[in-house]
């Protein structure tokens, strides 16, 4: 809910934004103290393959004509862990200016790294607690690709994103971004293996008060090629 | 006598028992020698056949497990993360250095690198073939990795004029980012390798068309065979469809190879295409068979010269004694009654000997009555006695009998010597002599009346 209103304080003028500020405290000791509000205005996507199967793990991203910088912490923080030698979760939303911490979950060492052209870096080999400090900033929009030099087969992708309404695909391949604020709207879809340049998708899309759109999206996916994890990777341990 | 007839009749017992012993033992020896040495070429073809064979699948096998080392090998090093900082880069300098570092650290098992970007675009080529973006084989190479689930695929094409493996693999960083393509060249070392193991010659040859017409040049590119005999292959060798398949016989200085082709790369009617050839001195395999031939040969002559020898002695058995029963019998013949053959054996031909003996020895007696008769008979009557029975009692006939004198004789006789009266009686009874003769008369006595 506050999301929704910060993003209206930033349509206003900067005169207004403090009255703005107090009116959405208002709105929030409201939306806490009594009933919830019913949801205005909002989008559901529900992307599709081309069999028509339901396609998990996509980013969808409503792009507006001016960029924002989220206060919300669930897009300005995320977290990658890393969990039997698999990075969860395997796609990570993050708006511009926001970090991310690999946290090693595993009781063997991890060495994760980016050649991505929106973000490059590496970390050095790391355990479990040695990073607990450690974060990556990502100041350019894009798609970064996480690897793992000692387990070829981990991958990870993080959406850094020029608007905080992003919403990732769940398992039926539906994304639901709620109290929008009404307007034009470019409707960025990303997929890993989607077959178009830079793997994504756009569409205009007008956001009416009080209505829910809703798009839905079929997309060509490209072979996914990609090191496997061979059984013998299962291996709890070297002995 | 007809023609069958006149061709085997024989003038002597010996050729006709030689004939016959040809006639019977050459063709059994012929067909069993046929029967043999067809059986024996036939197998001596498919063992060389079955090991051009082997040797052809191990040549595959061979360059097979060097495309399994070039794979681990290129893989393993390009996703070295060295490597994939060099990649990151974006600096083709640096990348081809970095290449060339993959193929050092190879121990030779990679020759050349090929780098990619996903739209076939090159980025690093360590054999500087000047190509920007794929072409022919290689984009063949690419589309086959590109429909295979992992990326990966093989291929043999000729770079520079010479055929390497190739293999063609994903770069991941961590998702692919490019293709890279691994190769080693099908080389000296590499055919010495495989001979080593399968004993036969290996060559790779190239067939290359001339711009611009139909000529098509053999270059052997290398081979284990010497430089004489490499020479010979390029001028023999066959790639037509039908030659392809076939074991091909190659007349070459020092031997004969049989050769048989596995095609490498380029298909039939390209420009260039490049084969295998996996040769075995004819020779060497076919040494059993002419040795086998020859002994069966020594053998055959062997069989034939104590069979005629066996004939000889025993047409000599039958035919001495028979030549001379056949000599003694023309001497009986001509009236030699007192002739007789020693031969000493208990078979037909003794029996035999002894009945012409006896026999000459009844003739001859047969002969001393006939003679005994003729001076007391006539001739006539001495035949009529002799050969039939004479009967008691005499014999009735109508005859006519002629008494003749001469007269005046003793007055004819005193006057005259005996020898001049011997001289005119005897021309008297000559010529009665012969008149009565002359109607089957005989003349029984002349007697000296006083």
């Amino acid at each position: 809910m506050t999301t929704t209103k910060m993003i209206l304080t930033d349509n206003k003028s900067m005169v207004f934004q403090r009255i703005i500020e107090k009116l959405a405290l208002l709105v929030i000791i409201s939306f806490v103290l009594c009933v919830p509000m019913v949801s205005a205005q909002e989008i559901v996507l529900r992307l599709l393959d081309a069999d028509g199967a339901p396609v998990p793990g996509a980013v969808m991203e409503l792009l507006s004509g001016s960029s924002v910088a989220s206060t919300s912490t669930g897009l300005r923080e995320a977290r990658i862990d890393q969990l039997d030698k698999e990075f969860v979760p395997t796609v990570t939303t993050i708006v511009v200016g926001g970090s991310a911490s690999f946290p090693n979950s595993d009781d063997i060492l991890h060495h994760v790294y980016s050649f991505s052209g929106a973000k490059t870096f590496d970390t050095p080999l790391y355990g479990s607690d040695a990073n607990s400090q450690y974060h990556e900033m990502f100041e350019v929009p894009g798609v970064v690709e996480i690897g793992c030099n000692i387990h070829d087969w981990m991958l990870a992708y993080i959406y850094v994103g020029e608007s905080d309404l992003m919403a990732i695909s769940d398992d039926v391949g539906v994304a639901g971004l709620t109290n929008i604020p009404p307007g034009q709207y470019r409707l960025r879809v990303w997929h890993s293996r989607l077959d178009a340049p830079q793997n994504s998708v756009e569409q205009d899309i007008v956001i009416e008060a009080g209505r829910t759109e809703e798009v839905e999206l079929t997309v060509e996916l490209a072979r996914d090629r990609r090191v496997r994890r061979a059984p013998s990777a299962n291996r709890k341990r070297y002995r | 006598m007809s023609l069958a007839g006149s061709l085997f009749s024989f003038r002597s017992f010996r050729s006709r028992l030689i004939v016959f012993l040809l006639a019977l033992l050459v063709p059994v020896l012929g067909g069993i020698f046929y029967y043999v040495n067809t059986n024996n070429t036939e197998y001596t073809e498919e063992t060389i056949n079955s090991y051009l064979e082997f040797g052809a699948d191990v040549f595959d096998y061979t360059r097979e497990q060097q495309a399994l080392t070039l794979q681990v090998i290129t893989n393993s090093l390009t996703s070295d993360f060295g490597f994939r900082t060099a990649f990151a880069a974006n600096d083709p300098a640096t990348l081809f250095d970095a290449a060339l570092n993959v193929m050092d650290r190879s121990f030779n098992s990679v020759d050349m690198l090929l780098i990619l970007d996903l739209d076939g675009q090159v980025i690093i080529d360590t054999e500087t073939q000047g190509m920007e973006m794929l072409e022919g084989p290689w984009l063949q190479l690419l589309n086959t990795a590109d429909a295979d689930e992992e990326g990966r695929a093989e291929m043999i094409i000729a770079i520079n004029g010479l055929p390497f493996q190739v293999i063609a693999l994903p770069l991941y960083l961590p998702r692919q980012v490019a293709w890279i393509v691994g190769g080693f060249v099908l080389d000296q070392e590499f055919v010495d390798r495989v001979k080593k193991t399968i004993l036969s010659e290996v060559s790779i040859v190239k067939s290359e068309q001339v711009l611009g017409s139909e000529n098509l040049v053999l270059e052997v590119i290398v081979s284990t065979l010497t430089s004489d005999d490499q020479s010979a292959l390029a001028q023999q060798i066959q790639f037509d469809g039908a030659q392809l398949a076939s074991l091909q016989r190659i007349s070459a200085a020092s031997q004969d190879y049989t050769s048989l082709l596995r095609r490498l790369y380029g298909n039939e009617g390209e420009p260039i295409q490049v084969f295998a050839v996996i040769q075995r001195s004819y020779d060497e395999n076919s040494e059993n068979v002419v040795q086998f031939r020859s002994l069966l040969i020594q053998f055959y002559l062997l069989v034939l010269v104590v069979s005629l020898l066996a004939v000889l002695f025993l047409a000599r058995s039958i035919t001495t004694p028979l030549s001379k029963l056949v000599g003694v019998v023309k001497q009986i013949e001509e009236g030699d009654y007192d002739r007789s053959v020693a031969v000493e054996s208990n078979d037909e031909i003794g029996e035999l000997a002894d009945s012409v003996n006896s026999m000459a020895r009844g003739l001859a007696e047969k002969e001393r009555v006939r003679d005994l008769l003729g001076k007391v008979v006539s001739h006539q009557i001495a035949e009529q006695l002799l050969n039939n029975p004479i009967e008691l009692g005499g014999e009735e006939r109508v005859a006519t009998i002629l008494f003749s004198d001469i007269r005046g004789f003793t007055t004819f006789c005193e006057g005259l010597p005996p020898k001049e009266v011997l001289k005119a009686l005897n021309i008297v009874l000559s010529t009665i002599s012969d008149i009565v003769e002359a109607h089957q008369g005989s003349w029984t006595n002349t007697t000296a009346m006083p």
